[in-house]
């Protein structure tokens, strides 16, 4: 029995727990104690502290301690609620949360309807080099008219290198076409160094937006799961881009055989360890965002009451509200790092865990989907069509 | 009767370029203009199938009645495949390999083998498939511009079409 006791305190300090709790509370603790210690002074703190015996600092010490573990043992069990919250799947604070999600859901909606939009768009600037190269042909000569002198083709090429694909493809076009006009005072081929320049830029240009929507569809595979899965925050629809990508590759769901997974490739302990580590930066990140949120909430709310000074308190509200977001940030890029473990694990090792549930290796990836979705059904539902059909045999076959 | 390493009708690997038949025919040109060349190889899921004339290739899409700036966007094996019968801009390559020290015969039309020499290399058995891949083409507008490559089918310094008309350096 104390064995198993020591065994379970020994398991509180594991990576997992000292990372994606412990720490969190320590530095809160920290930060925390340092705000108070400061609204009282440090000088008379630090006077207290030395009225204090050697038993009753031991003591507090203690106590402190002792609650400093618990408030990370209660973050342990809340990590799935911040999580939930992060991902905009919280129902709390009720109303707020409701209203804000509903706003947030829109606004990424938005968002992945604009980049599903550049799937099927064309770079603009093959269009503006036809029209600037047919605008320049209607007014060509290459005799009857002046050659252009110096000054004026630096003029020219100081004019169109100081165009910028930024001011879209209409600005771009407008200011071409007051280019293309100078072919109408000077011989066409004196302006062939201006045509030369012009061209070299639209073609850069149109090369480089083609390599932007060429990244498109990974983009959106990354960061968006689909339409209908979308979530207020950026890192639910992370989270939910990953787990489309085995439904819609493999027809497996996720986030339900995770586990199964997981257990199929226990022996793999190197490799489970590399997939851990994302998950407990992850675990840190968004408890230590929920605790800079809780400490600028306090700061602003709490603080005045303590010491009525608004340019402090203003500061720390800030100060916690930027901490926080830089804390998503990183949850944001764990998860990232995450999920693609989580792909590399389902495209790597899914058949191992097949075979652990005791279904066969299937011969073609039609018949693995089949087969997979066999499984969800069984899993989630509980519904098999037949113990034939799911390769299942039955008692009185086997004696057969 | 030569054998596959004469210095007469063999081409080591890494002068002559090897482009994906995927490969959009102004990019492979393009990436052509960078080498002293007029011959590329064409390669179709990784393998060596043909080699391009790139002078009559460009010439005979140039002169092509279908709209000619659809083509240089085009992939090039699709543009070999499109021009068909009216192009004889390309040579197939044997699917025999050749060991350098195999006699090979000049006769029966123009043909390109694989060599398997240490480096990799190709052997032609018409010399002048060999003296035309080693040469530089300029791709000359009808405002007499000379070009690297024909980009779309038009000048980089005018807007007027790439002609029929080729001059090697």
């Amino acid at each position: 029995m104390i064995d198993s006791l020591l065994s379970k305190i020994t398991g509180l300090w594991d990576k997992n727990f000292l990372f994606g709790s412990f720490l969190p509370a320590l530095i809160f603790a920290v930060c925390i104690s340092t705000t108070f210690a400061y609204v009282l002074g440090f000088a008379p703190v630090w006077s207290w502290v030395d009225t204090l015996t050697t038993y009753q600092r031991t003591t507090y010490l203690s106590f402190a301690t002792l609650a400093l573990i618990v408030v990370a043992y209660v973050l342990n069990a809340l990590r799935v609620n911040f999580r939930r919250f992060w991902c905009g799947q919280s129902s709390f604070p009720p109303l707020l949360s409701w209203s804000v999600r509903i706003l947030l859901e829109d606004w990424s909606r938005r968002k992945f309807r604009k980049m599903s939009r550049h799937l099927v768009s064309l770079s603009p600037w093959k269009t503006v080099l036809g029209n600037f190269e047919a605008s320049v042909l209607s007014r060509f000569k290459d005799a009857g008219l002046p050659v252009a002198d110096g000054a004026t083709l630096r003029d020219l090429i100081r004019r169109t290198d100081g165009l910028r694909r930024q001011y879209g493809p209409s600005n771009v076009q407008g200011t071409l076409e007051l280019v293309a006009k100078q072919y109408e005072k000077f011989e066409g081929n004196s302006l062939s160094e201006v045509f030369f320049n012009v061209k070299r830029t639209l073609i850069e240009w149109d090369k480089t937006e083609q390599a932007r929507i060429d990244r498109v569809p990974t983009e959106l595979d990354r960061q968006f799961g689909s339409f209908v899965t979308i979530r207020a925050t950026r890192l639910g629809n992370v989270v939910e881009a990953h787990n489309q990508y085995c439904l819609t590759r493999y027809n497996i769901a996720a986030e339900m055989f995770w586990s199964r997974l997981r257990g199929a490739i226990r022996k793999e302990d190197e490799y489970l360890k590399i997939i851990d580590e994302p998950v407990i930066l992850l675990d840190f990140a968004l408890t230590m965002a929920t605790l800079s949120a809780v400490y600028a909430t306090l700061a602003i709310l709490v603080g005045p009451w303590l010491w009525y000074k608004p340019g402090l308190w203003s500061l720390l509200f800030a100060f916690g509200l930027f901490s926080s977001w830089q804390f998503y940030e990183v949850a944001v890029a764990a998860a990232r790092q995450s999920g693609e473990l989580m792909r590399a694990t389902f495209d790597l090792f899914r058949l191992e865990m097949m075979t652990a549930l005791g279904r066969p290796h299937p011969a073609n990836l039609q018949i693995e989907r089949q087969q997979w979705g066999q499984l969800s059904s069984l899993a989630a539902l509980g519904n098999v069509d037949s113990d034939k059909d799911f390769g299942l045999q039955s008692p009185n076959d086997t004696e057969k | 009767m030569p054998t596959a390493s004469d210095p007469e009708y063999f081409l080591g690997a890494q002068q002559l370029l090897e482009i994906s038949a995927e490969t959009p025919l102004n990019q492979a040109l393009g990436n052509l203009s960078h080498l002293p060349g007029s011959g590329l190889i064409l390669t179709e899921y990784g393998r060596p199938k043909s080699f391009v004339k790139v002078n009559d290739l460009v010439n005979d899409v140039v002169n092509n009645p279908t709209s000619s700036i659809s083509l240089f966007d085009t992939p090039i094996g699709n543009v070999v495949m499109h021009l068909g019968q009216q192009t004889n801009s390309v040579v197939p390559i044997d699917p025999k390999i050749l060991q350098p020290n195999d006699s090979v015969p000049t006769a029966g039309g123009p043909r390109v083998y694989q060599v398997a020499s240490a480096g990799g290399g190709w052997y032609f058995n018409d010399p002048e498939l060999k003296v035309m891949a080693m040469r530089r083409t300029v791709y000359v507008c009808k405002n007499n511009h000379r070009n690297a490559d024909p980009d779309h089918g038009t000048c980089y310094y005018c807007p007027y079409p790439i002609t029929a008309q080729f001059e090697d350096i």
